[in-house]
């Protein structure tokens, strides 16, 4: 199976990234500057719903939303009547656009995904069909310090035409990773920062030394006010890379994300993030059984990104009963903010943003709260609450237009649009029109009703769709039902003597 | 089915009916549920296709005694009102894979540590032991976040059996072959077909064998199957043999008596790769010599030969004529293939492929046996030929790839589709759903979610769980619908049926109240 979809799914990435290519500003042919996607159900997130409305997009931001917005008369308009506009969603957490989720380094902060981006990636493709227009790329769970993420666009030929913000976050995981116990692994985090205060030091005394040097003078001080003097003279490229983003981690420039996999997992973290400073800008990406943590994260007021499964399911020790717990209630009970992740691994109903809320509803949370979770939190989450998350004037122009409510499972894709951009069609994505067999069932119908034209008074055949009563009425009592008509036994051919 | 067989059934039947009288009035005592059980709601999903909105019904002593329109309630019965709900009949998985040992308990600091036992992992929905174990090491190509690809041979050093495989063979624990660099996915294999197989592994031809005999009613997998609303089942055999065991028909919940509706279900065979590759696997173990558990076939053309053989024989064997050869039946299976033949005992062919689809169409139209298919896969490919010769289809689980572990041991590369059911049921042919071993939030239900979402018609995907595998399995007349007189089997939803948004609030099962999440709904 998986050969196939490779080869395919490359084929594709690069049939729809040409097309992306064709409509994208980088590329040279310019896109309508003005586009007015008009008479659909518009669910802003931001403010109340609007039952039949137009949103207005000039040069990539929107610009007016409402029932009634004057459309300005060089404006594409483009008619979404009976369908529904969402904010596009966002994956605030994923490795999948990397090669390989993490380095085999344990400690490895001089990472940055920007040289591991794949564009040709088929979840990028994924991505857009299934309505996400950013995703947060960072390196996976299995690390120490894992590496520099990134928030990209699933659109563009290369990383930095995919770039919505660089640098973005450092990855920490304080459940260990492979190989590594718990001991182990908060160990090698205290090390990288009494490795790093070392190093600090060390790097200080120096500039201090060589600031001496200059008047030819020698170090005439102790190493602790050495180090105290050489301070101020440190500059951003006498770090090397190591140290680094670890220093900007520590100057807030880059967010901290802990991977928390676990309940246990938690303290560690919050207490490493208070030590180092960190906290301010720390997000915790949780586990499933790390909810019961809950008390401690409401305490530390930072938010969260919750695992793809939503059910933390356990047994009794004892008795051997299932217990299960509904994640996202206990967390929203906490008060936390959260958002929700997509995954390819579980199923392909969880790969939906949208179906993980409509998860949330059906549990218990209520619809506002589900509909955030999957595009204001994670924009708010990533630092970019003022320009996505949500349909409203002054935004980048990311919008999904679905077929129907986000949280109908029936509901698809249709449109994405990207900065504006028209970035997807469902009507020319071959790949889905295959899975769905819709093209093929398009051609025969409209070879039948060629046909039927071409005989005029000749019987058009029967929607195929017609129940049949027959179904399955010939089953024999006692289990399976056979066939009407047997095949007959073909008679044994007989070797004709030469 | 001998005379012998048909008295004991009868007098197992009668016997059966006089304790299903006794256990269901022990357990209404036992839980003090009044003898009348009234539900309202919105809209009631009769299960042969029809809707009917703002409806009542009825149960009295385990039977549905009313059910229509309506919303007079008659005193002195328990009520379960739900304006905005639904109901729909109980689900029916045709062809369920039961985990049929009880899971262990293990103790479990955090999830995803070691101890956890495989199928408590694949209940967490935790990645597997081996996943986990190796998620150190790392492979170019990965597409998973935190495990990794990772060498099969390394993997299951562990489990001490890669020394056994040669270059392309299955690993039986894993699933994985023994080439370095393969894809060591999490979840490894769900369900009993998984890398273990419970089939009997004496010969390719064990139709004289029940699934039965090694099924635990109170197999954890039933808590499952009920808490998501499916009240009865089919369970299958794995796909371990060409010509498997007779399955079991059951009920998922109540009363252990009242459980067992049929004991000698259809038989299961199966074409394609399985039947060679799961479970033990019949290549020869790698450098050493041909054992006991080496069999025969290893190729799709054997499977097709062992399977003709065995019909041959019974011929022969009717005919009073010796049997013999290296691929001769096993003397008891005889007899139970010239009942398939004549059709008294259902036959089911496992097939995924559309080669493989029209094998078996080749095949039994040459013995004249008929037959259900089962996965069917690929059977878009086919649709003329099972209309043709009316061949009913217990399809799925419906997939697109998006996980492809459960299957990739199998080695085939089947072209799922997401339109099958529809295409089946447009093209008229007796199509029922199943998940096979899928479970919980992944379960039966959502398998209806996706077949609506792929455009079958609501009706058309809760008739595919309802009354078509009902009629399948020969026990409409009990179950399948709801109208008066039909078993209580029931499953109430707090909004539309199948919704993403709506939940399983009560699942009724023979009239008694098996699942109750109403005060959970509630509390919300």
């Amino acid at each position: 199976m998986r050969p196939r979809r490779s080869a395919a799914c490359c084929m594709n990435v690069l049939c729809l990234a040409l097309a992306c290519l064709a409509a994208s500003p980088v590329a040279g042919a310019a896109p309508p500057t003005k586009v007015a996607l008009k008479g659909g159900r518009i669910i802003p997130v931001v403010g109340e719903e609007i039952a039949k409305g137009t949103v207005l997009i000039e040069n990539g931001k929107i610009t007016a939303v409402g029932a009634e917005v004057q459309i300005p008369y060089d404006a594409m308009e483009v008619d979404v009547t009976g369908k529904v506009l969402f904010p596009g969603m966002i994956d605030p957490h994923s490795a999948r656009g990397l090669d390989v989720p993490n380095e085999n380094v344990p400690v490895s902060p001089f990472l940055n995904v920007y040289d591991a981006l794949d564009p040709s990636k088929l979840f990028f493709e994924d991505s857009l069909r299934d309505g996400v227009t950013t995703v947060h790329v960072i390196p996976g769970n299995n690390c120490v310090v894992g590496g520099v993420s990134r928030v990209v666009r699933p659109i563009g030929l290369s990383p930095d035409e995919m770039t919505v913000r660089p640098d973005l976050a450092l990855k920490f995981s304080t459940t260990p990773r492979g190989g590594y116990d718990r001991m182990a692994q908060m160990a090698a985090l205290r090390e990288t920062f009494a490795e790093l205060d070392d190093y600090l030091g060390r790097l200080a005394e120096g500039k201090y030394e060589e600031s001496l040097k200059k008047d030819d003078r020698k170090i005439d001080v102790g190493p602790a006010e050495a180090r105290k003097r050489g301070q101020p003279l440190i500059q951003d490229p006498d770090y090397d890379d190591k140290h680094l983003n670890l220093v900007r981690c520590r100057r807030g420039e880059l967010a901290a994300w802990f991977y928390c996999g676990a309940a246990t997992d938690v303290g560690p973290a919050i207490a490493l993030a208070t030590e180092q400073k960190l906290l301010e800008k720390a997000v915790f990406v949780l586990g499933p059984e790390a909810y019961k943590a809950a008390g401690e994260l409401k305490k530390a007021k930072r938010p969260v990104v919750l695992d793809p499964l939503l059910f933390y399911r356990e047994r009794d020790e004892l008795t051997g009963e299932l217990k299960e717990t509904f994640v996202p209630s206990k967390i929203a009970d906490a008060g936390l903010t959260f958002a929700l992740q997509p995954s390819a691994n579980t199923s392909m109903a969880e790969r939906y943003l949208n179906y993980e809320a409509a998860v949330c509803v059906r549990n218990g949370l209520p619809r506002k709260a589900a509909l955030e979770a999957i595009t204001l939190n994670p924009a708010t989450i990533l630092g970019l609450g003022d320009k996505l998350g949500s349909i409203e004037a002054g935004k980048t122009a990311n919008i999904v237009v679905l077929s129907g409510d986000p949280l109908d499972f029936a509901s698809w894709v249709e449109l994405v649009y990207i900065d504006g951009i028209q970035a997807y069609d469902r009507q020319k994505d071959a790949r889905i029109l295959e899975l769905l067999k819709l093209e093929r069932a398009a051609a025969e119908k409209a070879k039948e009703k060629k046909a039927a034209e071409e005989k005029p008074g000749a019987v058009v055949p029967a929607a195929a769709g017609e129940p049949q009563k027959k179904d399955g009425d010939e089953a024999p009592p006692p289990v399976e039902p056979k066939p009407a008509e047997p095949e007959p036994k073909p008679e044994p051919k007989k070797e004709k003597p030469r | 089915m001998s005379n012998a067989t048909v008295r004991t059934c009868g007098m197992w039947v009668a016997g059966f009916g006089a304790l299903v009288a006794i256990a269901g009035r022990a357990d209404a005592l036992q839980t003090e549920q009044p003898a009348r059980l009234v539900i309202r709601v919105g809209t009631l999903h009769i299960g042969d296709g029809r809707v009917v909105q703002n409806a009542v019904v009825v149960i009295e002593n385990g039977k549905i005694t009313a059910a229509g329109e309506g919303s007079t309630v008659p005193a002195g019965a328990g009520l379960i009102d739900l304006p905005e709900g639904s109901v729909t009949p109980g689900l029916i998985d045709a062809c369920a894979q039961i985990e049929t040992r009880d899971l262990a308990v293990t103790r479990r600091r955090s999830p995803g540590g070691p101890g956890a036992s495989e199928p408590q992992r694949r209940e967490a929905g935790q990645p597997s032991a081996l996943a986990l174990f190796f998620e150190g090491t790392h492979a170019e190509g990965s597409d998973d976040e935190d495990g990794c690809v990772c060498s099969g041979v390394a993997a299951c050093a562990l489990a001490n059996t890669h020394e056994n495989l040669g270059p392309g063979q299955i690993c039986p624990v894993c699933g994985f072959p023994a080439a370095p660099g393969s894809p060591l996915a999490r979840g490894l294999v769900s369900g009993v077909a998984g890398g273990w197989s419970e089939t009997e592994a004496s010969s390719e031809v064990v139709p004289h064998t029940r699934v039965i005999d090694s099924l635990s009613l109170r197999s954890r997998d039933f808590d499952r199957l009920v808490r998501s609303g499916v009240t009865t089942v089919f369970v299958t055999p794995d796909s371990a043999a060409v010509i498997g065991p007779q399955g079991a028909i059951v009920r998922t919940a109540g009363p252990v008596r009242d459980r067992l509706i049929s004991d000698h279900g259809a038989v299961e065979a199966t074409f394609g790769s399985d039947a060679y590759s799961v479970g033990m696997g019949n290549s020869p173990p790698f450098g050493r010599f041909v054992s006991i558990r080496t069999r025969r076939p290893n190729t799709r053309m054997g499977v097709a030969w062992v399977f003709r053989k065995a019909f041959y024989d019974a011929q022969r064997w009717k005919e009073g004529l010796p049997v013999g050869g290296a691929d001769a039946p096993p003397p008891e299976a005889l007899p139970v293939l010239q009942q398939i033949r004549e059709g008294k005992l259902g036959l089911r062919v496992q097939a995924r492929t559309q080669p493989d689809i029209l094998t078996a169409i080749r095949l039994c139209g040459e013995f004249g046996v008929g037959f259900t298919l089962v996965e069917g896969t690929e059977a878009y490919e086919c649709l003329a030929e099972l209309k043709l010769r009316a061949i009913p289809v217990i399809f799925g689980p419906i997939y697109d790839e998006a996980d492809p572990s459960p299957r990739l041991y199998s080695g085939e590369t089947d072209k799922s589709r997401l339109s099958t059911l529809r295409d089946l049921i447009e093209a008229g042919v007796p199509t029922a759903l199943t998940a096979q071993d899928l479970r919980d939030e992944d379960g039966l239900a959502r398998q209806v979610m996706y077949a609506v979402r792929a455009g079958v018609p609501l009706e058309k995907a809760v008739q595919a769980v309802t009354q078509t595998p009902a009629k399948m399995l020969g026990i409409d007349d009990q179950v399948g619908t709801i109208e008066a007189g039909k078993r209580a089997d029931l499953v109430v939803w707090t909004g539309k049926a199948f919704d993403a948004t709506s939940r399983l609030v009560v699942v009724i099962s023979g009239g008694q109240v098996v699942v109750d999440a109403r005060e959970r709904a509630a509390a919300k």
